[in-house]
């Protein structure tokens, strides 16, 4: 038979529909005993329903007027110049050509490993995408794996900057850069010296 | 399309720069998240200051919002985080966890022996009862039986473990008991 120290720590699960189905039955026959624990109930429940009553309340008027005109001036300030746009894409653009002229006539003592992580050390999106279009074509080089990534790239970097109005620029420019990427990764392929230079790493 | 839908629809609009898309949002969700703040921080003027904080940083940071979650429930959390960094810059005693025992005014006896809660725990009373819990007892009970929302999701917007949630909730209902017997109420009727 349970007791009132047992039941009422189980009140507010059984207002909360957590019990299990024996041990709710077990509760509800205290309560139909016990005037002291069904007391209880009653104000707990009758806490829980004064709360979900509560009516709605609304700011002052002109309220959504002024959020919006301080949303529009917090991306104003967010966006970069478009200058600085154009410095950054032209910065990424170039540590990709690097990057692709390395993966292409790199020697085996080159680490690509520490370039790699000098490009994220500039800590802008799109030199780390650029960095992973290497990546990929350097593992791959293959002409459709390496549009994809330049695809994948444009896709992020778009998004990136589709804030600052500069989504043809970005595009155009990436256009560029991937087509170049996808060219060299195409012609390191078809080297039998970088072939022949590989297969001598691997032994 | 239900709401949610509705709100993802949205952000989507948003995100792609249409600015009518985000004032539906507002309008939508904005006398939720102040009706909360305004009971959390005690002051129209705070909740409105932080309400409109909440909203525009929720704005800046639309591409961090996950669409697998409530809009709602998003802009719950940053609200909180604004609400409590508002707190700890200017009431940090405000932040105190125990139940300080604020005086409710009395209550008309008569009142507790009617029959209805709706009848007697008018709008005024039970935001005094609230107002004399700490506020952060007063959250996980506003999220939880005003807003609806489930123990994972307060968790998530609070920020905390749901162990912690459960618990802030089991003494927060106590807490409001306690002032509810207070007031005159001796649960007999109900």
């Amino acid at each position: 038979m349970m007791n009132c120290d047992k039941a009422r720590p189980m009140l507010q699960n059984l207002l909360e529909g957590l019990l299990p189905p024996a041990a709710k039955a077990s509760l509800e026959k205290h309560l139909s005993a016990c005037a002291a624990c069904r007391r209880e109930k009653s104000l707990l429940a009758l806490g829980v329903s004064g709360v979900l009553l509560l009516p709605a309340r609304r700011p002052g008027a002109g309220f959504d007027g002024r959020v919006l005109a301080a949303a529009a001036a917090a991306r104003r300030r967010s966006a970069p110049s478009p200058v600085a746009v154009w410095a950054l894409n032209a910065a990424a653009s170039a540590t990709a050509l690097w990057m692709a002229a390395l993966a292409a006539f790199a020697r085996p003592r080159v680490s690509v490993a520490a370039v790699l992580r000098g490009v994220q050390a500039l800590r802008h999106p799109a030199a780390a995408v650029a960095a992973a279009e290497i990546r990929v074509a350097r593992a791959g080089l293959a002409l459709p794996e390496a549009l994809r990534a330049a695809r994948r790239s444009a896709a992020v970097l778009a998004r990136i900057h589709f804030a600052h109005g500069s989504v043809a620029a970005t595009l155009s420019v990436q256009f560029v850069v991937a087509a170049v990427i996808a060219g060299l990764a195409f012609v390191a392929a078809a080297r039998p010296q970088n072939r022949f230079a590989a297969s001598r790493r691997t032994r | 399309m239900d709401i949610h839908e509705d709100d993802r629809a949205a952000v989507r609009r948003a995100r792609d720069g249409d600015d009518s898309a985000y004032a539906e949002l507002l309008s939508r969700h904005r006398d939720r998240v102040f009706s909360f703040l305004l009971r959390f921080l005690g002051s129209a003027s705070d909740a409105e200051d932080v309400a409109q904080e909440a909203f525009v940083k929720a704005f800046t940071r639309l591409d961090s919002y996950d669409p697998a979650r409530p809009f709602v429930s998003w802009v719950f959390g940053i609200a909180h985080h604004a609400a409590l960094d508002h707190l700890r810059a200017r009431r940090p005693a405000a932040l105190s966890l125990d139940d300080r025992d604020m005086p409710i005014e009395a209550v008309d006896p008569a009142r507790g022996a009617e029959a209805s809660a709706a009848a007697v725990l008018d709008a005024e009373l039970i935001e005094r009862l609230l107002a004399a819990l700490p506020p952060l007892y007063r959250e996980p009970l506003l999220l939880r039986h005003k807003e609806e929302m489930n123990l994972p999701e307060i968790a998530r917007v609070l920020s905390l473990p749901e162990g912690t949630v459960k618990v802030r909730l089991f003494r927060a209902r106590e807490m409001l008991k306690r002032k509810l017997e207070a007031c005159g109420f001796d649960g007999e009727n109900f």
